[in-house]
């Protein structure tokens, strides 16, 4: 016999043992966890947000890069030798 | 240039989908508004470990000239090889500088050690064996009844307990008279907190006292060992006038500096000879620091009747205002005593002066001769001979002081003279023995002049400088005390700079207010009206003479500085003290959007104007070139009000891009000891870059070269990071050694202070590195600075000593800036002002704060010093929209505080004077970018652009995590449910439910039964 068909035929008084949770107690159990969840999600974003700069300096930040005019890219921009030339006396 | 060409439409193809292309708007919001094919390129930049390197030996070169030979009664420089003996708890675990990531110096995490600095010697460790046998030292503690020694009072953190080992440790080492006992002393410097200056548990009187063990220590040494040096491992001085004679007396003294990270690798080389110490003290050693008269003001003092509103971040409390006046006035450091010495026939330099300030030792021996002292109407140039007399080479350092006449006309007027002041300072190249240099020194005439503000000038304002008539010594000096030679220059008409014209203005205040030519030289105008010094804190002096007192020569007994814990503020100083908490931008009379106020706007700028102009268009281009007005003309307030708020509100270690102009964003940081770069370490990582000795240190080497030097640097390694902004360096005075971050400035001297930072802005300046020269002004003391200290001088003492660092810098520093000069890339370069960043004070001068003053954002560093740059305020984090409003609208540009802006923000963005004065302050920021590195590749009608932050991915993968876990719970629920009601008699239910259920089953019975007997009777 099936467990779907033993249960059938039990009523809820005398074969409690077999059935299935509560859908209420089972609504909780899950609902609960989900809301923190997703209150957590929430916080993490709204952080990211909020503290973006804060975080940015301590957990580092995206590649900066430039966008040159095409018709520009030839030019000199190094504006600062980017050898290193001091140290000595 | 590297290309990685990629069209705006391209990378939004390439981002691949709806999400990715939503993040690559971000990145490329703001594009230039040229509408011209944009190519992907990447500035090029140092290697950040060559450029860690290069500044390495830079920092040994500091450490070297920096270290301070103060006593050597010839045991000095140690035969290589020979042995020494270490003392101390310093020796085991010196102090390197910044203890805790609070702050905003570096820390070590992996120093070389004074053990490992001892290389080139034979080290007897009896005693350091004896240490470590003894495991921790002992805590000294506070006294009874007094300042706590531990954190109590720190707020980020320190400590000013002292840690030594009970010296009855020592008592079983043998004699080794052939060792040298080498004792080290260590102190530690600490933002948030001054040092302790009363008493601990066993009669030390304060923190840089010698406490009764370190006493032990040195007695130990000497039983043990045939000669003994103590090495003073901290930036403040000490009280070791005991060392200096007596049972206590020692054979040589080296002040060593906080050495940082690997400072002490140089430590063989100049205890050997190797290097031949040449730094000089940059403070008055005296002999009792509680005798100074600074000492008055230490501590804490607090009205009884000045009550203000709490902003601060979790705090909403009332509490007293506190107070600091300088009474001392302009007799700080070694002013007062060469003065005392002077005027007081009662005061024993010798007893009360350990070492001078100026004062430095050598392995060898110089002479120096004046040879000539020229003066015209704007320059007095002494010319110095300095000859190596001795046997081995080294460096002198050559140091000239000006002493004015003090005169019936200061008498009255309440103009202060100290008995000398430093002018100017040189130091020789390595001299071999018997090898001469000759120095040029130099001043301008006008250097000489005092601020009298009692003084009322023609044209309705209230004091000025003044050069009066007589006879003003020019002196060579060893040190601030020992006069080698010297020289009259004679004014012979007093001169007011009182800016009645040209004359009558100061020339470095006409050069610093008018235009450069390319060269950097200033070209004046004679149609320009010049605005001369005048007084601007007038409060401030009245305050003084009603309420406290200034140190004078004219009654130097009767105007000595006093403590007063507690004391009444009168209403008249008192008058809008709290405007900091209660400004509304739309009513205040001096700052409001009413008509008349000094901020006053009836009409808002243009704005959104399409002139095709992007920020890098604007390099080299002069302050107040039109070109600026059309690229500020383009500002979308709409569009761009997250950032500008952001700008004026909450700017930590950034300064936030303004897309609609093409400014990019930048990355500023601190490190009174180099350069701090972000990492993981409570967020940055001390390996990434140089870590220098500190601030004093670098001082001690009187050397404008090697200030430069360390300017370049820290420029480079700025640019080989990607950082354009150093929050450095700090111009604050030594006025008290108790202030907790003397370990952060130069000097008690603003001469000396200026000058250095003049040349540390420049070498900064030419790598593209914009310095944030702090704390703008009187941030002497960090006791209240948190909580409004009500900072009260004279404008005398504030003009000639706290404000002058500054002004010296900011006037001389220049830089020399590449740009695009011509329509097909060619590159020309110009020489700049260097100075083109302020931080703001915490502290108030009188009741108003740094980063909210007009009178000093305003009227000082932009009217007289023509400033052309941006301010930033310390770090506040006070809640409140308002006082960020009364902030941006006196001239503080940006906001450093960590950005929030669900929580800061400011309460009038709108208004057309909001509007003014942000896009003035936008201009201050953008003028400093565009000729910073933060420029580096790119050329005319490029933008800067930054990809998402990395850490946004772990958001969105929580964010999608969690999404995912929901949508299933969901999905559950509503199956289950659904089940449920298919079949209820398969779940538990509650016995209401059940019962519930109970009854339908048997309405369904009876319904059934009551069907079936009707079916039946109808079959029937």
């Amino acid at each position: 016999m099936s467990r779907k068909a033993g249960a059938q035929t039990a009523p809820a008084a005398e074969g409690a043992a077999k059935l299935k949770m509560s859908n209420t107690k089972f609504r909780v159990l899950l609902i609960i966890p989900m809301v923190i969840l997703a209150l957590v999600a929430i916080l993490v974003t709204a952080a990211g947000t909020l503290l973006g700069s804060t975080l940015d300096t301590y957990l580092g930040k995206g590649e900066t890069y430039v966008e040159t005019p095409s018709d520009k890219t030839s030019w000199d921009s190094n504006y600062y030798v980017p050898q290193v030339t001091q140290g000595e006396e | 240039m590297r290309e990685a060409r990629m069209t705006r439409r391209q990378l939004f193809g390439a981002a691949g989908s709806v999400a990715a292309g939503a993040v690559a708007a971000t990145a490329l919001s703001g594009c230039s508004s040229t509408g011209a094919d944009m190519t992907r390129t990447a500035p090029q930049t140092p290697d950040p470990t060559q450029a860690k390197d290069a500044a390495y030996k830079v920092a040994a070169r500091i450490q070297d000239e920096g270290t301070v030979l103060l006593k050597n009664s010839g045991v000095l420089p140690l035969a290589k090889g020979s042995t020494v003996m270490p003392f101390g708890r310093a020796y085991l675990d010196p102090i390197y500088g910044q203890l805790t990531p609070g702050g905003s110096a570096k820390w070590s995490v992996d120093p070389v050690t004074p053990e490992q600095g001892l290389s080139a010697f034979s080290i007897d460790n009896s005693a350091a064996d004896a240490m470590r046998a003894a495991g921790d030292p002992e805590v000294l503690e506070e006294a009874e009844g007094t300042a706590p020694a531990g954190k109590a009072g720190s707020l980020l953190g320190g400590d000013c307990r002292i840690y030594e080992y009970d010296p009855s440790i020592y008592d079983g080492i043998a004699e080794n008279r052939a060792a040298t006992g080498i004792v080290f002393v260590t102190r530690a410097g600490q933002e948030g907190q001054d040092q302790k200056m009363d008493a601990y548990s066993d009669g030390t009187p304060h923190y840089l006292a010698l406490s009764q063990s370190e006493r032990g220590a040195i007695a130990a040494a000497k039983r043990v060992c045939g000669a003994v040096i103590v090495v003073i491992v901290g930036s403040a001085p000490m009280e070791v006038g005991d060392l200096m004679s007596g049972d206590l007396e020692v054979d040589a003294i080296i002040h060593y500096g906080h050495p940082s990270e690997r400072g002490f690798s140089e430590f063989s080389t100049i205890l050997d000879g190797d290097v031949n110490p040449s730094g000089r003290t940059v403070d008055t050693w005296s002999r009792d620091f509680t005798a100074d008269p600074s000492f008055a003001s230490v501590g804490t003092h607090t009205y009884d009747n000045l009550p203000i509103k709490s902003g601060g971040y979790g705090s909403s409390g009332e509490f007293m205002r506190t107070f600091n006046e300088y009474q001392e006035g302009m007799y700080m450091g070694y002013r007062y005593y060469e003065t005392a010495a002077l005027v007081d026939p009662s005061f024993s330099y010798d007893d009360a002066v350990v070492f001078p300030f100026g004062f430095g030792l050598s392995y060898t021996t110089f002479s120096q001769s004046l040879d000539s002292v020229s003066a015209d109407d704007e320059r007095v140039v002494a010319r110095v001979t300095v000859t190596n007399t001795g046997d081995v080479s080294g460096k002198d350092v050559v140091q000239l002081y000006v002493t004015s006449p003090y005169t019936e006309l200061d008498q009255s007027a309440g103009i202060e003279k100290p008995a000398c002041q430093l002018a100017d300072f040189a130091k020789t190249d390595l001299l071999a023995p018997g090898q001469s240099q000759t120095l040029e020194l130099s001043l301008d005439r006008e250097d000489m002049a005092s601020y009298c503000y009692t003084h009322e000038n023609p044209n309705g304002t209230v004091g000025c400088y003044v050069l009066e008539a007589g006879d003003y010594v020019v002196s060579l000096r060893e040190n601030s005390h020992a006069v080698i030679d010297q020289a009259t220059v004679t004014q012979d008409e007093t001169l007011w700079f009182d800016g009645t014209d040209a004359e009558h203005t100061r020339r470095s205040e006409r050069e610093a207010q008018s235009v450069l030519d390319d060269q950097g030289r200033p070209v004046e105008d004679p149609t320009q009206a010049y605005v001369a010094a005048s007084n601007r804190f007038q409060a401030s002096s009245d305050y003084m003479r009603a309420q406290s007192r200034i140190l004078s020569r004219a009654n130097w007994s009767g105007t000595q500085p006093v403590f007063e814990a507690t004391k009444s503020i009168d209403d008249e100083f008192a008058t809008d003290h709290d405007l900091f908490v209660t400004f509304d931008p739309k009513t205040d009379s001096r700052f409001g959007d009413v008509e008349g106020s000094l901020v006053y706007a009836a009409e808002a700028p243009t704005s959104g104007a399409k002139n095709g102009l992007v920020a890098s268009d604007l390099r080299g281009v002069a302050y107040d070139d039109p070109m600026w007005d059309a690229l500020l003309d383009q500002i979308d307030w709409d569009a761009d009000k997250a950032n500008i708020v952001r700008n004026f509100s909450g700017d930590a270690y950034v300064t936030a891009a303004i897309d609609s102009i093409g400014l990019p964003a930048t990355i500023d940081m601190d490190g009174a000891n180099g350069l701090k770069v972000q990492g993981s370490d409570s967020g940055y990582d001390m390996t990434k870059s140089c870590s220098y000795g500190y601030a004093p240190l670098a001082a001690a080497t009187w050397s404008k070269d090697l200030l430069y030097q360390m300017g370049e640097a820290i420029g480079t390694e700025g640019l080989a990071h990607g950082i354009s902004g150093w929050y450095s360096p700090g111009l604050n005075l030594h006025r008290s050694f108790f202030s907790g971050r003397v370990f952060e400035y130069y000097s008690e001297d603003p001469v000396l202070t200026g000058k250095l930072a003049e040349r540390i802005v420049s070498g900064t300046g030419d790598k593209g590195m914009y310095c944030y020269l702090k704390h703008f002004a009187l941030n002497d003391t960090e006791t209240g600075r948190d909580r409004l200290i009500c900072t009260w001088a004279d404008e005398q003492t504030m003009r000639e000593l706290y404000l002058r660092p500054f002004e010296i810098a900011l006037k001389g520093a220049r830089k020399t800036v590449r740009y695009t000069s011509d329509d097909s890339g060619g590159v020309a370069e110009k020489v700049m002002r260097a100075g083109t960043a302020v931080m703001a004070a915490q502290t108030c001068i009188g009741t108003t704060i740094g980063h909210c003053n007009y009178a000093l954002l305003h009227d000082v560093l932009r009217e007289e010093w023509g400033f052309e740059g941006m301010v930033i305020s310390d770090y506040w984090t006070w809640n409140g929209d308002n006082h960020r409003d009364l902030a941006m609208r006196v001239g503080c540009d940006t906001y450093l505080c960590m950005s929030m802006p669900a929580m800061w923000s400011i309460s009038d963005y709108d208004s057309p004077t909001a509007r003014v004065c942000m896009r003035r302050a936008i201009h201050n920021l953008a003028y400093a970018v565009v000729n910073s590195s933060a420029m580096q590749g790119m050329v005319p009608g490029s933008v800067q652009h930054t990809e998402e932050s990395p850490w946004w991915g772990i958001v969105r993968g929580v964010d999608i995590a969690v999404g995912a876990l929901v949508a299933g719970g969901v999905a559950l629920i509503v199956r289950r449910t659904k089940a449920e009601r298919e079949h209820p008699e398969l779940y538990k239910r509650s016995k209401r439910k059940q019962a519930k259920l109970d009854r339908k089953l048997a309405e369904k019975a009876a319904g059934d039964k009551s069907a079936s007997e009707k079916d039946a009777g109808e079959k029937n």
